[in-house]
Order: structure tokens, then C-alpha cells, then sequence
């Protein structure tokens, strides 16, 4: 029994691995956001004529200077979606992972409900695992689709206060609690803290 | 720019390509010219980059100068709170305001500088593509140099490919592309030091009011100017499709308000001019044409 337990531990370590890419990932996400918005926010006053001071005199300034900033924000969108894309990958990570661990306890020699409840000494017992892995599974697929949603409501007709919303919702990431996340660890890996 | 007149190398009178070598002197030709060619790209790179990097060096102290220029400016009607009452903080303040302006405004010029000079070596490296017959006393050894001595010799090899496809107007072409961008970018940015250097000026009353489209910047820069072919008279020239507005009393002289400064320093950061994924795509045709890595 005591196997079966270190090996749904050693699967959920190695999703928990995926998870710390997490984080990087949405400081980079942050780092695009800003970038985008702080380009969006200059729209308006490159907007209009008026604003232009002493660039009045150059040729096609304002088409080229807007046309510019256009493309820097598509490609910066280009690369939000990538990253996007990445938090979609250790979503589907952590699913595989789910999906692996139910298929060991209850494929070929299932465990009975007794079995699944049954604790051996600090060691968790499997159903715990199972609860954890899967929370933490709903919790990440959660947060990559509030992300998604985000980041397709932010366009170049996004108003500054809409933005500050947007962007708080990505720092603060409401779908993964960290002091949840750590308890489910600590649940999990009840042995390995001394 | 004048791409006729500023390439001696290339009257417009004569013949694209001068008649084709013998295949003994067009092989002692290549040979010379493969490696002033790989040269005078890698200068060309170099220069690209030294180029961007003080254009982005420039950007951040544009923008520290408007920053500095704003407080500066909006310094009489801010709020120090419990500060307000030590005696003459309002004007130390505002005295050392204006020193940070002056301080980064040079720093500002002296990017500037270096954008230039990075322009000099690209437009010279442009211009350095040929490779001419020596013509040596005894009539020995075949040598070759930058110098074209016999004016029959156009220093192209009479168009034969140097490395595998491209000739010599085919590299320099390319060059040329680049050299177009960077100066129609250095004319927008030298405005955009005009006027970021003026509106500190508007301060004092014993500096110059500000300055004007025809004055030097730095000394020197009317040299530097006219020895890429960018200023021919006392003055640089104003952009053919630029108004007078620019240059002259119908400049407008009340402060810039905080929209235009923003506008300023955007124009500064998008390299309006510079299109970055074609600078890439022609280093990337050159990288592979000479099978070498120039970064």
C-alpha cells in the first residue's frame, strides 16, 4: 500500500514541477500586458493633429508614427498568445497527470474504497492525493481560461480603467489561492515535513 | 539622399557594369573582393547596431529630460506639504531641477552624436563595396584597392557574381536600403534633440531662445554631415518633403504641452523610420549569400 502512495506522490512532484513554470509565465504574460497597454494608452494622443508640436512640418508623421505602434502592439499580441498557449500546455500537463494517477489506482488491480481511504502512518492516503491533484487541476484550467478571456478583452479600444481591472486580475490570479495550493501540499507530502 | 551624386564610385554616365575581366584577373579580382566585400558587411553591422543601441540610449534620457522639464516646469504651483516651509526649498528645487535638464539633455546630444557617427561608418561602408585594379609600376603582381586609379575600372569585376549569386550593385543596393532608412531616421531624431534641447532654453533668459533646423548641434556636426553627403552648404538641408514649418519663426513658441512631449518621445522610441524585420531580412540574405555569421 505504502508503494502505491510514493508513487502517486512521485506524480504529483512532477506536476507540481510544471506548476513552478507557472509563475515565470505570468510575469511574462505581465511584462507583455504592460507593454500592450502602455501603447494602447498612447493612441488617443497620437490621435490627434494638435499634439504634434514641431512634427506638424514631416511628411506622413502621424500614419507612420500610429501605423508604427499598430505593429508593435499586433506583435506583442503575437506573443501574449504564445504565452497563452504555454499556460494551456501545463494545464493539459496537469490533466495527463490526473488522468495517469486515477489510471493507476483503479485500472487493472483496483483498489477498493477501503483501500483508497486507508492511511499508513503521516503518509497520506490516496484518495487525499486524488482530491489534491484534481483541485489543483480545476484551479489551473480556472485561471488559463479567466487569462484567455482577458487578454481577448484587451484591444486597442480598451479604456484606461477597464485596464486597471484587467490588469489586477492577472497579478492577482483569483482561481489559484496560494494558501491553498500550499496546504494541498502540504496534505500530500505530509511525511516529508519535519 | 542623393545616391548619384553621393557615390563617386558610380558616375550615371557609364555603363552599369564594366566588360568582363579575363577569367585569370576576374579570379585574382574575386578573391580580393570576397574579402573587402565580408568587410565592409561586417561594418555595416556593426554600425546598425551601434546605431540602434544609442538610439535607445537616447530614448531614456529624452524622456528623464522630460520628466525633469515637467516637474521643473510645474514646480511653482506643486504641493510640498510639510516641506513648504523651509526657506528657499522651492527654489533649490527648481535650481536643481534645471541642472538635471542640462545634464541629460547633453547626455541626449552626445547619443545623438554617436548616431551620427555610427551613420558615417555605415554610409562609408556602403560606399566601399568596389575593389579596383591597382596599377602597379612593374606590372607584376596583380593588387587591389579601395582607390579607383584607371577610370575605366568600375571596381565591379564587370558584374560577375562574388560569392555565388550576388555582384557588387547587388550588395550595394542592399547597403543602400539601409543607409536610407537610417538617414531619414536621423533626420527625425535631429528635430526631435531640437526640440527637446529648445525647450529647456525657453527657461533662461540668458541662453539662446531655442534653436533652429539649421543650426549645429555639436561641433563638428556640420563635418560629419557633409562628409556622408547629408549637408553640402553652411547648413543641413530641410527633408525635401518636410514643410517650412519646421525651420523659422512660424515654429510654434509657447511650451509643448505634455501630449506633444509624449508624442516626441514616442516618435524617438518607434524608430518611426527603421523597419527592423527588413534590416533583419537583408543581413539574413547577405549571412547566407556569403555563408558567414556577421553577429
Amino acid at each position: 500500500m505504502e508503494a502505491v502512495v510514493r508513487k502517486v506522490q512521485q506524480r504529483v512532484r512532477k506536476a507540481r514541477e510544471e506548476m513552478d513554470l507557472w509563475d515565470d509565465l505570468n510575469s511574462r504574460l505581465l511584462t507583455n500586458f504592460n507593454r500592450a497597454t502602455s501603447v494602447i494608452d498612447r493612441l488617443p494622443v497620437l490621435g490627434e493633429d494638435k499634439n504634434y508640436g514641431a512634427l506638424r512640418g514631416v511628411a506622413n508623421i502621424q500614419e507612420d508614427l500610429m501605423g508604427k505602434q499598430i505593429e508593435s502592439l499586433e506583435l506583442i499580441f503575437v506573443s501574449m498568445r504564445e504565452t497563452l498557449e504555454k499556460f494551456n500546455g501545463i494545464v493539459k500537463a496537469l490533466n495527463k497527470a490526473l488522468r495517469d494517477t486515477n489510471q493507476m489506482v483503479r485500472g487493472g488491480s483496483a483498489l477498493t474504497a477501503k483501500q483508497m481511504q486507508l492511511q499508513v502512518g503521516i503518509l497520506p492516503t490516496i484518495a487525499e492525493c486524488l482530491d489534491g491533484l484534481r483541485t489543483l487541476c480545476e484551479m489551473h484550467q480556472a485561471e488559463f481560461a479567466l487569462k484567455s478571456s482577458i487578454i481577448s478583452l484587451l484591444t486597442w479600444k480598451s479604456s484606461s480603467s477597464d485596464i486597471v481591472v484587467l490588469r489586477q486580475l492577472l497579478v492577482d490570479q483569483p482561481n489559484i489561492p496560494k494558501d491553498e495550493v500550499q496546504s494541498i501540499f502540504d496534505v500530500i507530502f505530509a511525511d516529508e515535513i519535519c | 539622399m542623393e545616391s548619384s551624386a553621393a557615390t563617386p564610385t558610380r558616375p550615371p554616365h557609364q555603363p552599369a557594369a564594366s566588360p568582363s575581366p579575363s577569367p585569370s584577373s576576374l579570379r585574382l579580382w574575386r578573391s580580393a573582393a570576397l574579402r573587402n566585400v565580408r568587410n565592409q558587411w561586417s561594418h555595416l553591422h556593426a554600425a546598425t547596431e551601434q546605431w540602434l543601441a544609442a538610439a535607445a540610449d537616447g530614448r531614456s534620457h529624452a524622456s528623464l529630460l522630460v520628466n525633469a522639464h515637467i516637474s521643473h516646469r510645474d514646480m511653482p504651483g506643486t504641493d510640498l506639504g510639510v516641506l513648504k516651509d523651509m526657506p528657499g526649498i522651492r527654489d533649490k528645487a527648481s535650481s536643481k531641477l534645471a541642472l538635471r535638464e542640462e545634464q541629460y539633455g547633453d547626455m541626449l546630444l552626445s547619443c545623438y552624436k554617436n548616431m551620427v557617427r555610427a551613420l558615417c561608418r555605415l554610409v562609408k561602408a556602403s560606399r566601399s563595396m568596389r575593389c579596383f585594379s591597382k596599377v602597379s609600376p612593374n606590372g607584376s603582381v596583380a593588387q587591389f584597392s579601395e582607390r579607383q586609379d584607371d577610370l575605366n575600372d568600375l571596381g565591379d569585376g564587370g558584374g560577375a557574381p562574388v560569392f555565388k549569386w550576388f555582384s557588387i550593385l547587388e550588395f550595394e543596393s542592399l547597403a543602400q536600403e539601409l543607409v536610407e532608412m537610417f538617414v531619414s531616421d536621423l533626420k527625425l531624431k535631429r528635430l526631435l534633440v531640437l526640440e527637446l534641447l529648445s525647450i529647456s532654453f525657453k527657461e533662461g533668459a540668458e541662453h539662446q531662445t531655442s534653436l533652429d533646423w539649421g543650426d549645429e548641434l555639436y561641433d563638428g556636426e556640420s563635418d560629419e554631415l557633409q562628409s556622408i553627403g547629408l549637408q553640402s552648404g553652411e547648413t543641413c538641408p530641410l527633408p525635401e518633403n518636410w514643410c517650412a514649418y519646421i525651420s523659422g519663426s512660424q515654429r510654434p513658441a509657447s511650451h509643448p504641452s505634455h501630449e506633444v512631449l509624449q508624442v516626441y518621445l514616442t516618435a524617438w522610441l518607434a524608430n518611426v523610420n527603421i523597419k527592423k524585420s527588413r534590416i533583419d531580412a537583408i543581413f539574413e540574405l547577405v549571412e547566407e549569400e556569403m555563408k558567414i555569421k556577421l553577429s
